[in-house]
């Protein structure tokens, strides 16, 4: 048999050393791979390990039965440290090796092990396995703390990542996170309870869409599915991501809406007693007048101030009904009358009871109704209260700048139709296109303030509305501001 | 001055007498033990005496006097104890002439300086043979003592030369076109059969690139970085008029980064004051 080369005892040593190494995942399994491969070489009795750790030492391993005392080891390791070097120390009893693990000639452990074998029978080929493993070893346990530090540092990554999400959860805002192939990459509670459907999705991925083509966020408010949301989007660098963050501001609108009709109630009773007391005013200084001085008065003057004191009683009634009628709306109780109706003796009527109006405030009217006679089906009189409010309100906002204020009111139906279409037309100041829906709403008015630039309930359009509504028919309108308004709505043909 | 009267000349140089050459032989002999390379040593109690005055000195701090070679050997190893003889050895032998031009100590001074720093070079980039780079760093000028005894004038010649115009003392010898120290270094050391890494650094320390790729490049990269640094940080002599430049290649094979680089000239000049011990033999 041939006897092994020092060059084959080393190999078969380093083999066997990196071998114990392959499932160091802590240092002390480092050392204790010292252990197991130098126990093959010495009688070790028993080791004491140190490991550098914030440039103070840490007692990694230390066997009960280990002979010396600290403070008889330390002077040794400190030489260790210095030299850089393993040592055997002859100590009673035996012998002790002192090993220190190197890297970047610097000390960051020590392996000492209490052998009890002959130190004079050492052989020099055990220096190179010695100073082998006093390398290698240090580089093992110097990647080991590098591999300790990428683990802590993805666990804090870790930490980091549950806390914000906590936070984001607990957020009433919903957030979802988009990339430029629109997955949605991230999303927070909120949002999950959110349980948005495709078609949601697909308003979300459109916000997205645009943010990424700005290459900025915005904000924006949007109605789906009969609720209000807010959206605040926000584009983030690297990597190409879009924030959204939306909030359902259906209470908040409700909230807004309650608080508007609560400031047009206020403002409206503030309006009511003053339209109510100007006609009552009239009719009682006439009234005291005509007692005061009932025979020094000649029939004409008498007359007329009785005139002047039925108009006002009128306009009194007229808005008493109003406040009656809008009760009626309020709780839709209105009740209609419907009978077969012409539509001409309906328009002449209404026409007739307004020309006064028209000449005191120099409107001029037009009129186009089909020549043919029309029944319609609806409630007489409530329909000349339409017609009557439309016009009125027209002639109220006509536009003082123009020369020839008007106020048109036509008809069409065409063959075969069951419904007739009426318009109400002037030239007048215009209805902003803001307003187009909530001028319908009770109390409002568009200059909404107190200052009563022109006289109103506020009510009239609400009534118009309502009683439209009653008959099954729709009202709307088409405006501009400054060149007029034309108010439209259909009425159900009589049948033939 | 032929290569071959050289050659013979050389032969003429004092050899390591037959206990030092048994002691250099144990020590690196795998198969040896303390107590045979004590043995051996015994032979010449002075010189085992010498051995353990410097064992015992400020440079290697040792925790406790050792009064016995054994314990020397066993604290500071076989390759050191070697290290420490092969010193006490050249010092007395080799860095011992008369120049007018160069205090020897100096020369001497260097030597060592480059010893020590290739050892701290060799701990710093993990490079473990690291007892073997101190005999290196020892030897690698040691073809300057053999010119300087054996020819006293052309060693002052290259050493006024140097200082004259300021150049290296290698680039001097290559101007003149006279056989290097590297050359003698090769011859003496290849006499004495010391092994191969120290025979090639000594030999090749001015032409690191040389060998090309061989398990002697770390070694001899190491030796040209020391004596780089040396020169740079002014330890001892060499008898040059300018320092080497350093073969960028021979930074970029060892890996150096410039925190290394200050690393290691940190821990030589904490070690200058304990390299003087070598210097009271």
């Amino acid at each position: 048999m041939q006897a092994s080369t020092t060059i084959d005892r080393f190999l078969i040593t380093v083999s066997s050393f990196s071998r114990e190494l392959n499932t160091a995942r802590e240092s002390v399994h480092v050392f204790q791979a010292i252990h197991k491969v130098l126990r093959r070489f010495f009688e070790i009795h028993s080791v004491f390990v140190l490991e550098e750790s914030d440039e103070a030492w840490q007692v990694i391993l230390s066997d009960d039965s280990f002979p010396l005392p600290r403070e008889e080891l330390d002077p040794l390791v400190d030489h260790t440290c210095e030299r850089k070097s393993f040592s055997f120390f002859p100590v009673e009893e035996g012998t002790l090796l002192v090993l220190p693990s190197l890297q970047s000639g610097k000390v960051i452990g020590v392996f000492v092990a209490f052998i009890q074998s002959d130190p004079e029978e050492f052989l020099q080929e055990n220096e190179s396995i010695l100073g082998f493993i006093s390398f290698f070893s240090g580089l093992v346990l110097e990647n080991l703390r590098l591999y300790h530090r990428v683990l802590d540092a993805s666990q804090v990554q870790e930490e980091l990542k549950r806390y914000f999400r906590a936070m984001l959860d607990s957020l009433d805002e919903s957030i979802c996170v988009w990339d430029p192939q629109f997955r949605r990459v991230f999303e927070n509670a909120s949002y999950a309870s959110l349980q948005v459907d495709p078609s949601f999705e697909q308003i979300l991925k459109d916000l997205a869409a645009k943010s990424f083509e700005q290459e900025k966020g915005f904000a924006i408010e949007k109605e789906i599915q009969g609720s209000f949301f807010s959206f605040n989007t926000v584009v983030m660098d690297s990597p190409l991501q879009v924030i959204i963050r939306m909030e359902d501001i259906t209470h908040t609108k409700e909230l807004e809406r309650l608080r508007q009709i609560e400031k047009m109630r206020s403002e409206f009773v503030a309006n009511i007693s003053h339209e109510l007391r100007t006609p009552l005013a009239a009719i009682k200084a006439y009234a005291e007048t005509i007692t005061d001085s009932l025979e020094a008065m000649d029939s004409e003057t008498l007359s007329e101030f009785m005139g002047i004191i039925q108009d006002q009683s009128n306009h009194l009634e007229f808005l008493i009904d109003q406040l009656l009628d809008v009760t009626k709306v309020e709780n839709h109780s209105l009740q209609l009358e419907i009978e077969d109706v012409s539509l001409h003796a309906l328009i002449e009527e209404t026409a007739k009871g307004l020309a006064k109006s028209f000449e005191n405030n120099g409107v001029a009217y037009q009129e186009k109704i089909p020549e043919e006679d029309i029944k319609v089906r609806a409630d007489p009189k409530r329909i000349r209260q339409v017609i009557n409010n439309l016009v009125l309100n027209s002639i109220k906002y006509r536009d003082h700048d123009k020369e020839d204020p008007m106020v048109g009111v036509w008809a069409e139906w065409q063959h075969g139709e069951s419904k007739v279409l009426l318009c109400v037309e002037d030239n007048g100041i215009g209805i902003p296109a803001d307003y187009h829906q909530k001028i319908f709403d009770k109390f409002f008015r568009v200059d909404s303030s107190l200052t009563y630039s022109v006289e109103g309930t506020g009510l009239g359009l609400a009534i118009t509305r309502e009683i439209i509504e009653k008959h099954g028919e729709k009202i709307w309108l088409e405006s501009e501001p400054g060149k007029g308004t034309r108010f439209f709505f259909t009425l159900q043909r009589a049948e033939a | 001055m032929d290569l071959k009267t050289t050659i013979q000349q050389v032969e003429g140089l004092p050899s390591p007498d037959f206990v030092l050459q048994q002691i250099v032989e144990t020590a690196s002999s795998p198969s040896a033990s303390a107590k045979e390379l004590n043995e051996v040593a015994s032979k010449d109690p002075g010189f085992v005496s010498k051995i353990l005055k410097l064992a015992n000195s400020a440079y290697y701090g040792l925790p406790r006097r050792v009064a016995k070679l054994t314990d020397a050997i066993m604290i500071l190893g076989f390759k050191t104890v070697r290290n420490i003889a092969m010193s006490i050895f050249a010092g007395e032998e080799f860095f011992k002439f008369q120049s007018s031009v160069l205090d020897i100590r100096d020369l001497w001074s260097h030597s060592i300086a480059v010893a020590v720093t290739a050892e701290t070079i060799s701990e710093r980039i993990g490079y473990s043979n690291k007892e073997e780079m101190f005999m290196c760093g020892l030897l690698h000028d040691i073809g300057k003592t053999v010119q300087g005894i054996l020819f006293p004038q052309v060693f002052d010649g290259i050493v006024n030369l140097a200082k004259e115009k300021e150049m290296p003392y290698y680039e001097v010898e290559k101007k003149l076109d006279i056989p290097t120290h590297e050359v003698f270094a090769e011859y003496l050391l290849e006499k004495w059969n010391f092994p191969e890494v120290v025979l090639i650094s000594a030999a090749r320390h001015h032409r690191p690139l040389s060998l090309g790729q061989s398990i002697y490049s770390d070694a001899l990269y190491i030796v040209h970085m020391s004596t780089f640094i040396c020169e740079r940080l002014e330890f001892g002599n060499n008898g040059s008029g300018a320092p080497i430049s350093l073969k960028k290649e021979v930074w970029d094979e060892l890996g150096f980064t410039t925190r290394m680089f200050v690393d290691v000239v940190d821990i030589v000049r904490s070690r200058r004051q304990k390299i003087q011990e070598f210097m009271n033999l």
